[in-house]
């Protein structure tokens, strides 16, 4: 989403939905973080174009960021995951740790004025998603459920930020996920994720203001088991969804609000339909010491 | 005051249905269940207006006897439903799967059933 952190989800739930990676935002940033972030993702599963049950899930993740020298940064999260299904006659409930995962990123531009503000900064990140959270067997569990995928999967991303004037700028961000297999030979389709939004902020008192809005593309490629290409209840499709987030950053923490919600999508064949997304954090900022701002 | 009170009832269930439509998609008539298998129900129900719940049985065509059932009272247009009951029986047997949906607040009921053969170990 638009946070300074890894953005992935650790079960390809309903569709893949948020399963790449994002720096967000704050990429530009230099600050260490430490904090927590809590997710709450809702959707609607249809039979025969007749809506029978609707799931949600919510993710609480431990995240840190911390920054080596000007250009090198890494990212990581743990999560844990709450998904309920309820359909006419039961609520399902699974919970658990989700798979961490962890992600480096290397600064390949970072242009800076004679304020030493940035103009332009371009990040390329590497990562990967270990499989020691909770997971299901398909088919015998209700494997979008679970907060683990049980495969590694590789991360990678481009984030790209550009100043304009003063108050205003604009990034451009695209991820993919290379997934891998589960110990049943199940694989989640590998996924994709561009989007691209207007970031404002404004001084207030000793705070900073800072508001997103953008639009969002995700797509996602058919599971597979055992080799072979599902071909019903895939989990392939895509979702376009316009997301803007709140941040107030303060000496020490970074308070966010995001939301995001679906304008076109079309996941499991029409099976799965995303509702919204909204997602709260709070960081711990840990300010870089003078020795190391000296050996910048 | 009586005639209000009677008009509000009456108006509150209006939409209520008088007929529905149940396809059973699975499983096929006298499909053949080997034991240990699932018996897989699925299908959907669509009413001409709001309907107050259905159920779905499993159970002995010769004896009645109910294996498993599930009944919901979620009010809706449609419904479409996919549930699983074990075989696990100990003769063959006739099973008798019944989807049956109440059309209005008065627990009018309309219903449709399919047999399959289960077999034992």
């Amino acid at each position: 989403m638009l946070l300074s952190y890894v953005q992935l989800s650790a079960c390809d739930l309903c569709g893949g939905v948020g399963s790449n990676a994002s720096i967000g935002i704050f990429a530009a940033n230099q600050f260490h973080l430490v904090g927590w972030r809590s997710q709450l993702r809702s959707f609607d599963s249809y039979l025969y174009g007749i809506k029978h049950s609707s799931e949600l899930y919510w993710q609480k993740d431990l995240t840190f960021r911390t920054q080596f020298g000007r250009k090198v940064q890494v990212y990581g999260a743990i999560p844990f995951q709450v998904a309920r299904q309820k359909t006419d006659f039961n609520t399902t409930v699974t919970q658990g740790m989700g798979d961490p995962n962890v992600l480096f990123t290397y600064a390949l531009i970072d242009r800076k004025d004679s304020l030493h503000v940035t103009q332009d900064f371009l990040n390329i990140g590497l990562g990967v998603k270990m499989p020691l959270g909770k997971s299901g067997n398909y088919p015998v569990d209700l494997k979008n459920l679970y907060p683990g995928t049980g495969s590694w999967d590789g991360l990678f991303l481009a984030n790209y930020t550009h100043r304009i004037g003063t108050r205003f700028s604009f990034q451009a961000e695209a991820s993919h996920t290379l997934k891998g297999a589960d110990q049943t030979s199940f694989r989640y389709g590998n996924s994709t994720q561009v989007s691209s939004v207007f970031i404002y902020n404004q001084k207030v008192n000793s705070s900073r203001f800072i508001s997103s809005l953008g639009l969002q593309q995700d797509w996602f490629a058919a599971s597979s088991y055992q080799g072979v290409q599902l071909t019903e209840k895939a989990n392939n499709g895509y979702v376009g969804s316009a997301k803007a987030s709140i941040n107030l950053l303060t000496y020490n923490w970074l308070f966010s609000i995001q939301a995001q919600k679906s304008l076109f999508q079309e996941l499991s064949q029409g099976a799965v339909q995303q509702k919204f997304v909204l997602g709260l954090s709070v960081h711990y900022l840990i300010k870089k010491k003078q020795h190391e701002k000296n050996n910048h | 005051m009586a005639c209000i009170a009677l008009l509000l009832v009456t108006s509150c269930h209006k939409g209520d249905a008088t007929s529905a439509t149940i396809d059973i998609m699975e499983p096929m008539v006298n499909d053949t269940v080997a034991y240990d298998d699932s018996v897989h129900f699925e299908g959907t129900i669509v009413g001409d207006g709001t309907m107050y719940g259905y159920k779905l049985t499993y159970e002995n065509a010769a004896t009645g006897a109910e294996y498993m059932s599930f009944p919901s009272e979620e009010k809706a247009k449609s419904y479409a439903f996919h549930e699983h009951w074990h075989n696990q029986v100990m003769d063959t047997t006739t099973v008798t799967l019944k989807v049956e949906a109440t059309l209005d607040h008065k627990g009018t009921k309309t219903s449709k059933l399919i047999q399959v053969v289960c077999l034992p170990q």
